[in-house]
C-alpha cells in the first residue's frame, strides 16, 4: 500500500487490457485462438533505474463455449508477454457464443465474446 | 483524556485492520483456485509433485510435443502440445531449468479436444515436460528446446 504505483491499477481506461478472438469452424471441432495484452512481470525484471518491477501476470483464463466451460488455463509468469492460447472443443455451430474471460494477480479482470462465424 | 485518546486509538486500528482484511482478502477470494506452491515451486518434480501429490508420473509415447528445435528469443518460444490418450483432464507444461518451472495447467472440459498452443518464456535450454493427466494418472513427455537468448528476465 506503501507503493503508489503498486496499487494502483495498471489497466486504466487509458491503458486497457484487449482481448482478441479469433474462431474457426473446423471439420470436428471449433478453433479458439485468444491474445490478451498483458504485461505478464515475473517480478524478477528490473526497471531502467535498477527497480524490481512487481509481478504482475494473468493467473487465469477461462473459455466458455455458450455459458459452459470448455477450458480453464491455470496460468503463471513464465507464459510469455500478451499470452497468446489456441485450443479446439467439439460442438460449436455458428452463431454459437465463445466468451474469453481473465483474472490477474491484482484482482485485475477482464472478458469478451464473440460470435462463430 | 487519557481514555479518550485511548478509545480513538483503538477506533483508528479498528478501522485500518478491517480496511486491510478487506483489500487482502478480496484478490484471495478471486483467485482460490490457483495453485500458488506449485507455481512457485523451483524445480519441475517438487511442482508437479504440488500440482497432483496423490499421483505418480508415467512416461508415454502417446504425447506429441511440437516446438522449435532452437529458439532464438527464450521470451517467446512457441509449444504445442497434442495425445491421443482418452479422457485428457489437463495438460500441464514446465519448463525444467525456469527459476519456476510451472508455466501453465490447462484443465480442459471433455467436449475440448487433447490439444493446446501457447508460448512460453525460457531462461536457457532446457527440457520442457508435457504433463498431462487422465483416467486419474499422469503421464509426462519431454523435449529438448535449445535458447540462444534468454528471455525470462534475470
Amino acid at each position: 500500500m506503501a507503493n503508489q504505483y503498486n496499487s494502483l491499477p495498471r489497466h486504466s481506461a487509458s491503458n486497457p487490457v484487449k482481448i482478441k478472438i479469433k474462431l474457426k469452424l473446423r471439420e470436428e471441432s471449433t478453433e479458439v485462438r485468444t491474445l490478451i495484452t498483458h504485461p505478464m512481470d515475473t517480478g524478477r525484471l528490473k526497471n531502467s533505474k535498477g527497480k524490481l518491477i512487481p509481478a504482475h501476470f494473468i493467473q487465469e483464463i477461462k473459455i466458455q463455449h455458450n455459458e459452459e466451460v470448455v477450458a480453464t488455463c491455470v496460468i503463471g509468469s513464465p507464459i510469455s508477454k500478451n499470452p497468446f492460447l489456441k485450443m479446439r472443443f467439439k460442438g460449436g455451430q455458428r452463431g454459437d457464443i465463445v466468451r474469453i474471460s481473465w483474472v490477474d494477480n491484482k484482482g485485475d479482470r477482464g472478458s469478451k465474446e464473440q460470435a462463430i462465424p | 483524556m487519557n481514555h479518550i485518546q485511548q478509545r480513538r486509538l483503538l477506533l483508528k486500528g479498528l478501522l485500518s485492520s478491517s480496511l486491510l482484511g478487506v483489500a487482502t482478502f478480496l484478490p484471495k477470494l478471486a483467485l482460490a483456485a490457483w495453485p500458488k506452491s506449485a507455481f512457485q515451486s523451483t524445480t519441475a518434480a517438487s511442482a508437479i509433485q504440488k500440482l497432483e501429490p496423490e499421483l505418480t508420473v508415467e512416461k508415454s509415447t502417446e504425447i506429441k510435443i511440437k516446438a522449435p528445435k532452437l529458439a532464438e528469443n527464450g521470451s517467446i518460444v512457441w509449444i504445442e502440445i497434442s495425445t491421443t490418450i482418452e479422457n485428457v483432464e489437463s495438460i500441464s507444461i514446465l519448463v525444467e531449468k525456469n527459476p519456476t518451472p510451472l508455466a501453465a495447467k490447462f484443465i480442459l472440459s471433455e467436449k475440448a479436444e487433447a490439444y493446446i498452443y501457447t508460448r512460453i518464456k525460457m531462461r536457457e535450454s532446457s527440457p520442457v515436460i508435457a504433463l498431462v493427466k487422465a483416467n486419474g494418472k499422469l503421464y509426462s513427455a519431454q523435449r529438448n528446446i535449445k535458447v540462444t537468448l534468454g528471455g525470462c528476465g534475470g
